[in-house]
């Protein structure tokens, strides 16, 4: 056992500090080598780790950059989904679920979180085109719209909602859009693309 | 003996500047965080835009600030411990009065946007060469006093200042090298992956040699003295001061946790964080324990209540450290406010109590007469950690809140918060609780100034202080008890300690950097990848001008959320013409890597002008005075030339056509914002902006062909109502882990 709050012996003044030749505290070693065994188990099993989901995701090269971890988190997404129960909406049904008030009111608040700033607080058009308007870039008909809102334009600026907002509210929105027609609007933005009846 | 007197006038300058430089530093700082609470305070000012500001306040508080304490404390130390005056007291005074243009001057050109745009290393090459000449004429001084000194050995202050001043000039001299367009514009020699490589491990070690290893020195001088008690443990500096300056220069990749930084950099960066707890827990050990025997005192001591906080914040903010460089952890801390909470745990914790304890102590000496009010020392110390405990818990639970609002999926697998904005505008709150914290923070340290004012007005002229010291250095301890350590020979070879040190710092740095710069497969070509045009060039010189990068990232983290938010996640080879690489290292505002392409030209100026119009409760400064500003192509050739000489494969006829190349692609712009009503902008900056914007991450098809974007699109098309969601999408689930 070594003595405790023993003074260093020197020859130095150091301006008058002195220095106790205390041995390091033990919990304070066993935390160091703790480190360093941590790290060195760590490093090689994370680094052969993601090699080995790299080349299992076939990515190659493209995937120098943690994309192992990137498709094993894709892939546990995917099986998910897949095995998730869905419900389709189609032909009566689905222009009964636009149509309806719930829908449209409902529509209506994830309109104005999302849509606005592009086509304006009574979808006059701003950014985007005019929805209240007879004419239409890519149709007017309630599936047309619905597809409009679900895939989107991007290249054209016009995000795919559904995979924004989910199949639900992005049917929402269309069903909101979709009463918009007809509606008298202050300033609207000129008329874009083909009229339809 | 011998009498001779120390050179304590610097000491006072070097006290003053820190005080002076401390309260605008802070103050910027302030503004800062009242700009984030309320865009309004950017009162549609270019010069104090946040962009702008946010390098000045963190250069002004780490090397104004932060770098007069050093001096002061090294040179009121240095001379005591080395029984000897400044080898020269012309240097000690260019030393100053250099270091004080070169914070003013530079601090000026932030405001103007001048910039090199990679954090904590702003300063243009020109004023990085003067810095760079500082340094060196700070380095003779110390090393001067060295050679002269009347003591053999040097005691563990002095390691760390040893291991500070030449680290700081590798780093800074390595991470600064670039090729100047102007004298106030130059491309940094590195791009992309490797440029980010560079910079973090500059980033991250200013951090350990300028705000960890000049303090521990100043620690071990000053706590002590304040205290009067021995040093805890002398084993324990050699160990720690050895492993401290072994693994910090490691660390810097846990900046670049899955981005396109290869993985095995990242793994190296991440288990030498882990490792370098011990060792700064190491001076925790030794700054508390020295303290045994006089904690009675901190009761009426404002200075070892000051010096035992900012022990205690250090530990803390070396624990925090390591605890965020763990990969899963980091993939939920990194780019939020939890890393501002971080930095600041350390700077106005560790490094501000500090630095005001020495101030505390040193004023009623350097000036001989009592301090004004002891009272209002305690009043300060006070003041000072409330403000931190504000500023660090609300930014902690602002950041811990972003991260997991990013990453939240909802049970149909879509984002739980698609709209950036929503999570931006829940945190505001806390942002003001932030700025309540630092005006705190600020009103302490203005009750110093004003303390030390009236001690400094009431004081007697000035004097040197005076010592007998030895003639010669004392003999060599050889036959001492002292020389059972080995270390014991080191320390009384100063030149081989300085030797020692440079190769225990160098090889980390080494280890990681050569094999990212020389073997291809680290960052993989992608043919697909074009330089940018000449506008796209200005655009990103806008870019970097007005600080964007203080805000947002250009890196899309391989995670779910991410390439949901963002689209597919960020290649390293997309970024080899990236001279500087703006990957960022905080999202206030979204991710813009896959920007290009996502709006149209039109929602970019209306954006521009004022982001509120398109992105309601948006925070971000409005930029109208680009739509004022006319697009400057002067200096273009010199770009293009530049660009050239750095390997970016231009043509040589772009040269000398980029400005018609820049117009005519600047005109179709205009002509498309015209189409939708706005005219007159052709000839604007806001043009080439935009043509930055609209190309950044288009180079690679990824919208229509990536992997991300088939498997995001996944299930088929059709419209499907989840009914009942059967898995949990929590993000500990899904990314990270």
């Amino acid at each position: 056992m070594e003595e405790k709050d023993k003074i260093l012996e020197t020859h130095q003044d150091n301006d008058g500090i002195q220095e106790y030749d205390n041995p390091l505290p033990g919990w304070f070693l066993y935390l160091f080598y703790g480190c360093v065994l941590f790290a060195g188990l760590y490093a090689p099993y994370y680094v052969g780790y993601s090699h080995a989901m790299a080349t299992a995701g076939g990515g190659g090269a493209n995937l120098s950059a943690s994309g192992g971890d990137y498709l094993a988190s894709v892939r546990l997404e995917e099986a998910a989904r897949a095995a998730a129960p869905t419900v389709e909406l189609k032909g009566a049904d689905l222009i009964g679920y636009l149509k309806s008030p719930a829908s449209v009111s409902g529509g209506e608040t994830v309109f104005k979180a999302n849509c606005v700033a592009c086509h304006g607080d009574q979808g006059q058009g701003v950014v985007g085109p005019n929805l209240t308007d007879p004419f239409w870039l890519h149709g007017g008909s309630p599936q047309a719209v619905l597809a409009s809102v679900s895939h989107g334009y991007p290249d054209k600026g016009m995000p795919a909602w559904k995979n924004v907002l989910g199949s639900e509210k992005a049917r929402m929105a269309a069903a909101y859009v979709i009463s918009l027609k007809g509606r008298t609007v202050s300033s609207p933005k000129a008329p874009q693309g083909d009229k339809e009846p | 003996m011998l009498r001779i007197k120390y050179d304590d006038k610097i000491t006072r300058m070097f006290l003053i500047a820190c005080l002076v430089w401390g309260v605008l530093g802070m103050s910027a700082g302030l503004w800062l965080a009242l700009e984030l609470a309320s865009w309004k305070f950017n009162l549609g000012l270019p010069y104090i835009s946040f962009g702008r500001l946010r390098p000045l306040h963190t250069n002004a508080v780490i090397f104004a600030f932060g770098g007069n304490a050093i001096f002061c404390g090294v040179y009121y130390s240095t001379q005591r411990l080395l029984k000897a005056r400044m080898f020269s007291d012309v240097l000690s005074r260019i030393h100053f009065w250099a270091w004080q243009a070169i914070i003013l001057v530079g601090g000026i050109g932030f405001l103007f946007g001048i910039t090199q745009g990679k954090e904590y290393a702003e300063l243009e090459w020109s004023l990085d060469l003067v810095l760079a000449l500082v340094w060196v004429v700070f380095a003779i001084n110390f090393f001067g006093t060295v050679a002269r000194r009347r003591e053999k050995h040097l005691y563990v202050a002095l390691w760390f200042y040893i291991g500070t001043i030449i680290t700081i000039a590798v780093l800074h001299i390595v991470n600064g090298l670039a090729i100047p367009v102007s004298l106030t514009k130059s491309y940094p020699v590195y791009a992309g992956v490797q440029d980010a490589l560079v910079q973090w491990w500059y980033g991250h070690n200013a951090v350990g040699f300028f705000l960890t290893t000049p303090f521990l020195g100043l620690m071990y001088y000053f706590v002590p003295k304040a205290a009067e008690r021995p040093v805890y443990s002398y084993r324990l500096s050699v160990m720690h001061f050895w492993a401290l300056v072994f693994l910090y220069i490691w660390a810097g990749p846990h900046h670049l946790h899955y981005t396109a930084l290869p993985d095995w950099a990242q793994d190296l960066g991440m288990v030498f964080s882990v490792m370098l707890l011990a060792p700064s827990w190491g001076g925790m050990l030794n700054g508390l324990l020295t303290l045994r025997g006089a904690w009675h005192k901190l009761r009426t001591d404002p200075i070892l209540k000051f010096f035992a906080a900012s022990i205690t914040f250090y530990g803390m903010a070396t624990f925090e450290g390591p605890l965020m460089s763990i990969k899963s952890v980091n993939a939920l801390s990194h780019y939020t406010e939890w890393t501002i909470g971080h930095v600041h745990s350390g700077a106005i914790g560790w490094v501000g109590l500090l630095v005001f304890g020495m101030i505390y102590w040193l004023v009623p000496r350097m000036w001989r007469t009592p301090l004004h009010s002891q009272a209002l020392a305690n009043a300060h110390f006070w003041t000072a950690l409330v403000g931190i405990l504000f500023y660090v818990v609300s930014m902690w639970i602002a950041g811990i809140t972003q991260g997991l609002m990013w990453k939240e999926f909802t049970n149909e697998g879509v984002l739980a918060y698609p709209n950036f904005l929503e999570i931006v505008t829940k945190i505001i709150p806390l942002y003001w609780l932030r700025a309540f914290g630092g005006s705190l923070y600020l009103g302490g340290l203005l009750v110093m100034v004003y303390n030390v004012a009236r001690t400094i007005r009431s004081a007697p002229a000035f004097q040197d202080e005076e010592a007998m010291v030895p003639e010669a250095p004392a003999v060599p301890a050889h036959a001492a008890p002292v020389a059972q350590y080995w270390h014991a020979v080191l320390e009384g070879r100063p030149f081989a300690l300085a030797i020692l040190t440079t190769v225990v710092i160098a090889i980390g740095g080494i280890v990681e950097m050569v094999p990212t710069f020389l073997i291809e497969s680290n960052v993989p070509t992608i043919t697909a990848v074009k330089p940018y045009t000449p506008l796209e060039l200005e655009g990103r010189d806008i870019y970097v001008r007005e600080g964007c990068y203080n805000c947002h990232s250009q890196m899309v983290r391989p995670f779910r959320d991410e390439v949901a938010r963002y689209g597919d996640y960020s290649k390293p080879g997309e970024f080899v013409y990236d001279h500087p690489f703006q990957w960022g290292s905080k999202r206030t505002g979204p991710d813009l890597h896959r920007i290009g392409g996502k709006y149209n030209n039109l929602w970019h100026l209306r954006h521009l002008d004022d982001p509120r119009l398109t992105s309601p409760g948006s925070i971000m400064p409005a930029y109208r005075f680009l739509l004022e500003s006319k697009l400057d192509l002067s200096l273009t050739p010199n770009k293009i030339r530049v660009m050239r000489q750095l390997g970016v494969p231009y043509a040589k006829e772009v040269e000398t056509e980029c400005r018609t190349q820049a117009q005519t692609q600047a005109r179709s712009i205009a002509a498309d914002l015209e189409k939708d009503g706005v005219k007159g902008m052709a000839d604007k900056e806001v043009i080439a902006l935009i043509a930055y914007l609209q190309r950044l991450g288009t180079d690679i098809k990824w919208r229509e062909t990536g992997p991300a974007a088939a498997s995001i699109q996944a299930p088929a098309p059709a419209p499907a109502v989840a009914a009942t969601a059967t898995t949990s999408t929590h993000p500990s689930k899904g990314a990270g882990i």
